[in-house]
């Protein structure tokens, strides 16, 4: 997080430069300029449970009228912080072992390169505010997940005859079973969503951006989490918008 | 608006960054289908009650059962000895057990899945006593306790009437954990019925303390309607 505030930081200072230059620019037809922001992606089944997650890329302006316009988006983004964790406690009793598995499921992020065009919608040109609706498709590029196995295990090998018990043994061992990287297969590569977002104009060139994502397609396709099957990609975004041309 | 919209900022960043962990536990079980069912009436009991022992439903870390089968040369010959141990009995692991016997299959090494195929084949019957042709069924008794030190068996019978009767064989194989190089057990799973007696062991009356070739009883209990599923490994690889 300590990244996102350099940039924004950054982004405040460069985007005040060329973008205050000229009255003209407000006119121009064509606008194109950066984008950075902090995401907090909102959990399906839980809406107060938050996790973080940032995005920065390039977007591309048309004015249509006054007081419309239409932009295009491409963006990088990762969304950090899910909260997903499950473990599945696996008990087995065989003819000869026990066993109790212990399978530990992690995700903690994922990592989308997206596109997404909107309209922008301005009530005056003296307003600050404008109002913006758009569709995006996303592609998901990296995530980071997990997954984790250990047993317990009680296998008895003796051998039973009239007389005795013997030949063998009863041991109890605790075994790592392995690590493996979870597969692109337990995800749904893209996704389409729609956003609504808003904009306040903090000086010529640099606006303020929040907004609300909202993913149509479910993230997870196999049952590394099942209880989070319906899981789609939500959150809420806040940034800065900087014009460069 | 400039100072809200600071403020929002802010909290939306704290909030972004203390994610609540949540943690989603699942339990699964895979019992091996292995028991014994039916009616029993002991000796001193006016009518036949239901039983059920389940050879694999306990659940504790330590204490766990299993289900032994092995080739050996018992007193009659040849023999295929099987039996469930239960750690969480006190004094004796054994709760049940069957043995078999045959005048032509060897002792000194494990029989074929050939030679099992034909010695277990469904309708093959045997009666209940001791040696090639006969089963011998322990059981410890009485269910649930307080526990004798030997399992009861026909053979303490003069005369124990009774048969058991395969009635259907199929696959099973499951996967070993501590196996080593062979993590896969594999064999049949052998279901059959069975009703007769059995000679109930009083330890008070055991001179012999348990030898099943000196103790003998008339105390008879009584097995109708049973079930029994157990396993036959055939080997391991």
């Amino acid at each position: 997080m300590k990244y996102t505030y350099y940039l924004l930081l950054l982004s405040l200072f460069y985007g005040l430069g060329p973008a205050s230059g000229t009255a003209q620019t407000a006119e121009r037809k064509w606008q194109m300029g950066l984008g950075f922001g902090v995401l907090a992606s909102v959990n399906s089944s839980d809406p107060l449970q938050v996790g973080p997650g940032a995005q920065a890329g390039l977007w591309f302006a048309r004015r249509l009228h006054p007081h419309h316009a239409l932009q295009l988006s491409l963006v990088y983004q990762e969304i950090s912080g899910y909260p997903f964790r499950q473990v599945t406690a696996r008990e087995a009793f065989y003819p000869n072992e026990y066993q109790q598995v212990i399978e530990s499921n992690t995700l903690s992020g994922l990592s989308y390169l997206k596109t997404d065009l909107s309209w922008i919608y301005r009530w005056s040109k003296q307003s600050p505010w404008t109002f913006g609706l758009g569709v995006q498709v996303a592609y998901l590029t990296d995530w980071r997940a997990g997954q984790e196995e250990l047993a317990y295990v009680i296998n008895s090998t003796l051998k039973v005859t009239e007389t005795s018990l013997g030949g063998g043994q009863t041991s109890a061992a605790t075994r790592h079973i392995g690590n493996r990287f979870v597969s692109s297969d337990e995800f749904h590569r893209f996704d389409l969503g729609g956003q609504v977002h808003v904009t306040y104009r903090l000086t010529k060139g640099l606006r303020l951006r929040t907004g609300v994502c909202q993913g149509l397609r479910e993230v997870l396709v196999g049952d590394l989490f099942a209880d989070h099957q319906d899981y789609r990609v939500r959150y809420l975004s806040l940034g800065l918008q900087i014009r460069l041309h | 608006m400039k100072t809200y919209l600071h403020c929002l900022f802010l909290l939306l960043l704290c909030s972004a960054c203390h994610p609540t962990d949540e943690l989603e536990l699942l339990v699964e079980q895979d019992l091996t289908p292995l028991f014994v069912s039916g009616q029993i009436k002991g000796p001193d009991e006016a009518a036949f009650s239901d039983f059920r022992i389940d050879f694999s439903t306990i659940d504790a870390l330590t204490q766990t059962s299993s289900w032994h089968g092995n080739v050996s040369e018992g007193e009659l010959g040849s023999t295929y000895l099987f039996r469930h141990f239960d750690t969480s009995l006190p004094f004796i692991s054994s709760d049940f057990g069957l043995q078999f016997w045959s005048a032509t299959l060897p002792s000194d090494r494990d029989w074929t899945p050939e030679e099992l195929d034909a010695f277990f084949s469904i309708g093959t019957q045997f009666d209940f006593g001791q040696g090639p042709g006969k089963v011998e069924i322990s059981l410890h008794l009485p269910l649930g306790g307080p526990y004798q030190r030997e399992l009861s068996r026909p053979s303490f019978l003069a005369d124990p009437q009774g048969s058991l009767e395969i009635v259907s064989v199929s696959d099973y194989e499951y996967q070993l954990l501590l196996g080593g190089a062979v993590p896969r057990s594999f064999g049949k799973l052998i279901q059959a019925r069975f009703s007769g007696q059995i000679g109930l062991y009083d330890q008070e009356a055991d001179y012999w303390d348990g030898d099943p070739n000196f103790f003998q009883t008339d105390e008879v209990v009584e097995l109708r309607d049973c079930e029994l599923v157990f396993y036959l490994e055939y080997g391991r690889d």
